[in-house]
């Protein structure tokens, strides 16, 4: 933060942007939650936020680094989500991961700012999922869904893995419940060439390629 | 049609809300349907909602002398203007007319508004088969009042029609009074629709191709007429007929009616045919090799099929669809023209079968071959069926022609009972009593007087009140689903009052007769009654890898037994997963403050949370009404000791194909089979590992709903005639 900008002013307008969150619930637009989830710096640029800040006097009078050492950056992204065995535990060599089972929210499970919610919808054919992209699944599909609408909630991205399974009924909820649709084709900057993805994405980017190709 | 010596078998009053001047999916049900009820020996009614102005959708009821096609406007000669449709009210109130000339027996009505609007009248009750297709989608969470009126057409509902069986599965979630009333038929298609006899292959590089049916921008009706157009740049020559004369509007793109006026008259390549009656649609449609069933990316989601589609595939002509599972399902994973919804891919499809005759052929043998099921035939089976199951005429007639009263204090599971019951004597009555009687006696003792015959579900606390209250002339059956609870009931009751005994369980029967002194002529015994028709259905691919629990409670299950299975199962093979189907106890408001059961689930929460991996596998599914669905993807169904009376759903559950495993213990093997008892959890994991073998576990499954059959509703006919006749 420059340190011309006064500090108790903007510690107050962020409180404000943090009471309005908290109240009015805004979800964040699938723009903006897809913007961030495809910077390559993702998820580097996510910062914790202690949440009692300090109020006092005191705290005004302490020194600029000591107000940025608040905000530190994420020591890691979780991926909470809807996975296949094969890709959890790809995804756990290099990241925390909360597979999460259908009632999962009765048993404590929730989504937490700064984790991504992965939804893949190969470990929606068969497993704890099955039936829940068909008619015959509608519940399971529903609960998906929340799990979808309470990520956005918290400024989690959602990312679809797709795979090559047909559409079915719930498919297009899917997809439009989603921040990113994974796998992209690899965007190239006509000067800098290949945009590259952050690590986190590339790996997810991966895993759906295969899937859509039937490479797994 | 129906030959005069035919007797005609009921009434039937038909409406469909499309204009049967225009060629669409509603119009070609509404006449396939008038032309499928004919063959049940029916006489049908089939009522207009628009003025006939071509007769061109009515041909193939021509000399059907057992349909009677209504103009709803007749008699009202040029006062009305030929493009006038009746609306909503005015068909109810036309249907509620024609019903007091012809009293008919089934109204079969298409479309929610008119569903709603006669459900409301109440006029139909019990003789109302709905077709309500336009149900809202799982992403559109419907309002209560949609909700309501859906659950009110459903209670009026004697039978619900639902197109498929993905219907019926969402129709049984979304309306749970829908379940047990669901009639699959299935789009359909005329039985002598056929390829054009004699045709020959076309030269690679041509083709012809078709498109019939309404256009509109969801089709891609206009984006279809730039098809020939841009294939003749890749040197495939296609030849495009467009048949229809449905130009539909588009709300978010006003220009599109006229661009797809424009284009389907000026487009390279294109053909409009125009409006045709079905038959010459048909007819022209058979000389092409391909034909264009090309959707949005929006219309993916659906749980029907076109019947377009299926048209297509019986004429030889080889549809172009989007890949989509319910496509896949009916043309197989490695069908050639599956496409998505961009040009390109339809432009690629096109062009593989266009280069290589014996791709075309393959695919055009595919299409014919996946029809048999949607013949016109086998919905006239179906629906009669259907019919006639819902007409079929009490076994017994009771004297004085007083009803039935089923008695209880908690009748949820005695669904079963009571058709068996309605089966058998007809007029059923159902109370369902507070178990204080405190200050209803006389109320109730009217009820239980105005019976012929009174069926107490569990002794207690009934029972012994029924016996000592029961009017002379009435007889009293005591249905006993569980002697070891209602034995001090039985004791307590004047047994001599009680005319005769249902038992559900065998040794019941046995070991009353040993205790108590009743002539055995009166103790009968009758299965716990399951609608195994209604739950026979197709299991799903890889069910044998996923294992159900329906209770989830300590004291009538032991959940976490089937964690401990399910543990060795994933040692064994990482595709199993749990699926435990009940509320969640820690959820419910009324949980008992037992200290016992409240350490056992922490333990078994604990548990899960120290075992992500574990846990990861296991779903806690809720209690909804869509249970039959939910057998579908069930292989196996573990099944605690017997503890009371026995529960319907695990025969339910064997009628749906589910593979019981139960502890054993005497008379386990009477109840759910030979293969169902297991003497340790490594045997039952053992057992299931080691059945996951397709085929092998298709055996199992055959032999689980071959063993429901002992529960279908006839099977205890014969012993609930005798109990409420004494005959």
């Amino acid at each position: 933060m420059p340190a011309s900008l006064p500090r108790r002013a903007v510690r107050k307008a962020r409180r404000i942007v943090r009471a309005r969150r908290r109240t009015r619930e805004l979800p964040d637009s699938p723009f903006r939650a897809a913007e961030r989830i495809l910077s390559p710096r993702y998820p580097e640029h996510l910062v914790a936020e202690p949440d009692d800040e300090p109020e006092t006097d005191a705290a005004d009078d302490a020194p600029a680094n000591d107000l940025d050492a608040g905000r530190e950056p994420a020591p890691a992204t979780r991926v909470a989500g809807v996975l296949t065995p094969s890709t959890a535990r790809r995804l756990g060599d290099v990241l925390p991961v909360a597979a999460v089972a259908p009632g999962a929210r009765a048993l404590g499970l929730r989504i937490e700012a700064g984790d991504v919610l992965v939804v893949e919808r190969a470990a929606l054919q068969s497993g704890p999922w099955s039936t829940a992209e068909t008619s015959s699944g509608t519940a399971l599909l529903l609960e998906v869904l929340d799990w979808c609408t309470e990520a956005r909630e918290l400024g989690a991205p959602v990312v679809l893995l797709d795979s090559g399974d047909p559409p079915n009924v719930g498919t297009n909820l899917l997809r439009g419940a989603a921040d990113v649709v994974l796998p992209r084709p690899q965007e190239t900057d006509p000067v800098l060439g290949p945009v590259p993805m952050s690590p986190v994405v590339s790996v997810l980017d991966r895993i759906a390629r295969a899937a859509v190709e039937g490479d797994r | 049609m129906t030959s005069q010596s035919t007797p005609v078998e009921r009434r039937v009053l038909l409406y469909g809300d499309g204009n049967i001047n225009l060629i669409d999916g509603s119009t070609i049900w509404l006449v396939s349907m008038a032309q499928v009820l004919a063959r049940t020996n029916s006489h049908v009614t089939l009522l207009l909602k628009a003025r006939v102005v071509s007769r061109k959708m009515l041909e193939p009821l021509d000399g059907l002398d057992n349909v009677t096609v209504v103009d709803p406007f007749e008699g009202l000669g040029d006062a009305v203007p030929p493009n006038k449709l009746l609306s909503i009210d005015d068909v109810a109130h036309r249907i509620v007319e024609l019903d007091r000339g012809r009293r008919f027996d089934k109204i079969i009505a298409r479309g929610f508004g008119i569903c709603n609007e006669l459900a409301r009248t109440r006029e139909f009750d019990g003789r109302l088969w709905p077709y309500v297709i336009d149900l809202p989608e799982p992403g559109a969470e419907p309002t209560p009042e949609r909700l309501r009126d859906l659950e009110e057409i459903a209670l009026s509902a004697e039978r619900m029609l639902v197109q498929t069986e993905d219907s019926r599965s969402y129709m049984e979630y979304r309306v749970p009074a829908s379940a047990g009333k669901c009639v699959v038929i299935n789009p359909m298609i005329p039985d002598d629709l056929g390829p054009l006899p004699g045709r020959s292959a076309p030269s690679a590089g041509r083709l012809q191709g078709v498109y019939a049916g309404k256009f509109a921008e969801g089709w891609k009706t206009l984006e279809l007429c730039e098809v020939p157009g841009r294939l003749a740049e890749r040197g495939v020559r296609l030849s495009l007929s467009m048949i229809g004369d449905k130009i539909m509007h588009s709300v978010r793109t006003p220009t599109w009616r006229a661009r797809m006026k424009a284009a389907v008259t000026t487009s390279p390549g294109v053909e409009w045919a125009g409006g045709l009656s079905r038959d010459d649609a048909m007819a022209y449609s058979k000389t092409a090799d391909i034909g264009f069933s090309w959707r949005a990316q929006a219309l993916d989601s659906t749980h029907e099929l076109s019947t377009k589609v299926l048209e297509y595939c019986a004429m030889g002509v080889a549809p172009v669809v989007n890949r989509i599972a319910a496509h896949v399902e009916l043309l197989g994973e490695d069908y050639p023209l599956f496409v998505d919804s961009t040009l390109e891919s339809v432009l690629d499809a096109v062009e593989r079968v266009a280069l290589d005759p014996d791709l075309l052929e393959q695919a055009r043998k595919k299409a014919m071959d996946a029809i048999d099921h949607y013949r016109m035939a086998n919905t006239v089976e179906r629906i009669h069926s259907a019919l006639r199951a819902s007409e079929a005429r009490p076994r017994v007639t009771l004297e004085g022609g007083r009803p039935v009263l089923l008695v209880g204090a908690d009748l949820s599971s005695s669904r079963g009972v009571h058709a068996v019951l309605h089966q058998t004597a007809g007029d059923v009555r159902v109370a369902e009593w507070d178990p204080s009687l405190k200050g209803q006696e006389q109320a109730r003792f009217d009820e239980l007087s105005a019976a012929g015959v009174v069926v107490v579900e569990d002794a207690g606390p009934y029972l012994p009140w029924a016996t000592r209250r029961k009017p002379p002339g009435q007889r009293l059956v005591a249905h006993v689903r569980d002697l070891r609870s209602d034995e001090p009931a039985l004791r307590e009751a004047r047994l001599e009052e009680i005319d005769a005994f249902v038992f559900q369980a065998e040794p019941d029967r046995a070991a009353f007769a040993a205790a108590f002194d009743v002539p055995a002529e009166r103790l009968h015994h009758a299965p716990a009654p399951v609608d195994t028709a209604y739950l026979d259905r197709p299991g799903l691919p890889g069910r044998q890898f996923r294992v159900g629990v329906l209770d989830l409670r300590p004291a009538a299950a032991r959940p976490d037994t089937a964690v401990t299975a399910l543990r060795g199962l994933l040692a064994a093979d990482d595709r199993f997963s749990l699926h435990v189907r009940d509320d969640l106890p820690w959820e419910v408001a009324d949980l008992r403050e037992d200290q016992l059961e409240r350490d056992y689930y922490q333990a078994l929460l604990s548990g899960l949370a120290a075992e992500p991996a574990v846990a990861a596998r296991i779903a806690f599914e809720r209690p909804e009404a869509d249970l039959p669905t939910w057998y579908r993807k069930i292989g196996w169904l573990l099944v605690p000791r017997r503890r009371g009376s026995l529960d319907p759903r695990v025969f339910g559950a064997q009628a749906c194909g589910v593979v019981v495993r139960t502890p054993a213990e005497p008379g386990a093997a009477d109840l759910y089979g030979d293969d169902a008892p297991y003497d340790s959890l490594d045997a039952l994991v053992h057992s299931i590992a080691a059945s996951t073998d397709p085929a092998e576990f298709a055996k199992l499954s055959a032999a689980a709903r071959l063993r429901a059959g002992a529960h279908d509703l006839a099977a205890g006919g014969a012993a609930w005639s005798a109990a409420l006749t004494g005959k």
